[in-house]
């Protein structure tokens, strides 16, 4: 651990700015063009009428949801298998922004379902399990809050990333059962093609967000990270009963 | 995906059914999330560096 | 190292905890009077209508045992913890996953003999009858108990040594518990019913795919979680 953690340091003592937040400016500015581009093309649907609008803001933060979790299942793995504080922090980062489109998510979905559906809720598949997975990247959180030593939350908290994601599909699966066994039917989904460019071009707009938001937690994570490292190291050099 | 089936109509769609109240709310619901995120993260930030500053002062930096 | 080497080491963790947990017996009477009680409030949730009780009776069953189970699993790491015995253990020769089997059998006996009360009572104060079929019902119990306390024992490893252990475990816990729990509980419901769909059958080979996933992954994750 001793040489990563020092690059660490050292690339975060030397760096002197931080250029991300333009690339968060430039995220906001296409989201809300895309916003406008798909309000402004895209007819009404025949069944929903402009209801349909709110695809473009619930698909692409569950679209992007999956991908937060995905990173956090990867980072976990190589932190399992590399043991780089490095990548604990990249998985802390993306659950974070993570666990808020998942609720984004679920927030978007009642307020649609309520208008098409007649309710706030249903216990379909898709539904349930992203409610499941809510839960999960909050009890990650907490987890992390939970514990104190670096490498026990890093370690601790890998695991049970890796273990959530293993849970998902299974989560699903059982609830697709559950609800098929007595007989729900499930409509198809076909997207008229005016609907899906605009749809693309929000889901890459909410997408270049969650990636600045994403960095710049994980920047802010290893300043924290370096902070402590100092502190520690002047520790182990017997200045720490200065402070 | 198990939303209902989305398919243009001409003209302005069934008026009855356009409950705008509820697309505002969704799209203002998005921008809360967005606006306040990005005030976390300038916080978290913020908080962060003045951390490090502090450690930098009182240990050196050196590491 | 032989299979039957590190048997001899699950069986020495699990008769440890045993013998421990006998020789105080304060929590298995204190859980076992907690899922008693649970079922009760249940009862008084639901209403004095027979119908009704019997109808909700697998699902109030399998939430009485989570409810008092929960309770279980800290305790099993907590004791050694308190003596400070949980680095000597680890340090003893032999694979890390028996130490974790060794917990397993010992949590599930503790289980099994809390649902030896509680079944029977929940049996009698929601008016279910299991005389045909008992033999899947039990089946279906094991199953369950099965992969509840993989789970419960896994991660109870990492918040018995945490801050707010009691809030911690459950909160870990209960959202990958949902698939087990819903196989356990449509499984028992369908057979209360007699079964008439004949989907019990489909839902007992679904748990016991999970037990399998569980197990396997529990037992591959364990040596990461007890190293730090």
């Amino acid at each position: 651990m001793g040489v990563s953690v020092d690059r660490l340091v050292a690339a975060r003592v030397t760096a002197p700015r931080d250029p991300t937040p333009w690339i968060g400016v430039l995220g906001i500015v296409v989201l809300v063009a895309a916003q406008v581009y798909g309000v402004i093309s895209s007819p009404p649907d025949r069944d929903m009428g402009h209801l349909q609008k709110i695809m473009y803001v619930h698909v692409p933060a569950a679209w992007n949801a999956m991908l937060a979790f995905l990173v956090v299942a990867l980072a976990s793995l190589r932190y399992l298998w590399k043991g780089r504080p490095a990548d604990d922090l990249l998985a802390a980062s993306a659950a974070e922004v993570g666990a808020l489109l998942t609720g984004l998510t679920l927030a978007l979905g009642m307020i649609w379902g309520k208008p098409t559906w007649g309710v706030w809720w249903t216990w379909e598949p898709r539904l349930t399990s992203t409610a499941v997975l809510f839960f999960m990247f909050v009890a990650y959180l907490i987890l992390r809050s939970f514990v104190d030593d670096f490498e026990r939350r890093a370690q601790w908290s890998a695991v049970v990333g890796l273990l959530g994601a293993l849970n998902v599909p299974i989560v699903y699966m059982s609830v697709r059962w559950w609800r098929t066994l007595h007989q729900l039917q499930s409509s198809p989904m076909t997207l008229d093609s005016s609907y899906t460019w605009p749809l693309r071009v929000n889901a890459v707009a909410v997408m270049l967000l969650m990636a600045f938001a994403i960095v710049h937690r994980y920047r802010t994570a290893v300043t924290e990270y370096t902070a402590d490292e100092l502190a520690d190291h002047a520790a182990l050099r017997g200045e720490g009963n200065r402070v | 995906m198990n939303w209902p089936i989305t398919q243009p109509c001409a003209g302005r769609g069934i008026v009855s059914e356009q409950n705008n109240t509820f697309i505002i709310a969704a799209f203002a619901v998005t921008w809360v999330c967005v606006i306040g995120y990005a005030v976390h993260l300038y916080r978290a930030r913020r908080v962060a560096d003045a951390r490090l500053r502090e450690a930098q002062q009182t240990f050196g930096g050196r590491t | 190292m032989s299979w039957k080497e590190e048997w001899r080491r699950v069986r020495a963790v699990a008769l440890k905890d045993l013998t421990s947990e006998r020789r105080s017996r304060a929590g298995l009477n204190a859980v076992t009077f907690l899922g008693v009680l649970v079922l009760m409030l249940f009862g008084f949730a639901l209403g004095p209508d027979a119908e009704a009780l019997r109808e909700a009776a697998a699902g109030a069953i399998w939430l009485a045992i989570l409810f008092s189970g929960v309770l279980a699993f800290n305790r099993s790491y907590q004791l050694e913890l308190d003596g400070g015995a949980l680095e000597p253990l680890l340090l003893y020769p032999g694979a890390r996953w028996a130490v974790f089997a060794g917990k397993l059998l010992a949590n599930l006996a503790f289980v099994f003999l809390v649902e030896l009360i509680v079944i029977p009572v929940a049996l009698v104060l929601f008016h279910v009858s299991i005389a045909d079929g008992w033999m899947a019902q039990i089946s279906v119990t094991v199953l369950g108990t099965v992969g509840f306390v993989t789970l419960g024992t896994f991660y109870a490893a990492m918040s018995s040594r945490s801050r707010s252990r009691e809030v911690l475990l459950p909160l870990l816990l209960f959202p990958m518990m949902i698939p087990v729990l819903l196989g356990a509980v449509e499984a028992s419901s369908s057979l209360l019913a007699g079964d008439v769909m004949q989907e019990a059958g489909a839902w007992i080979r679904m748990l016991i795919a999970f037990d399998i996933t569980f197990l396997a992954a529990a037992v591959a994750a364990f040596e990461y979680v007890i190293e730090v």
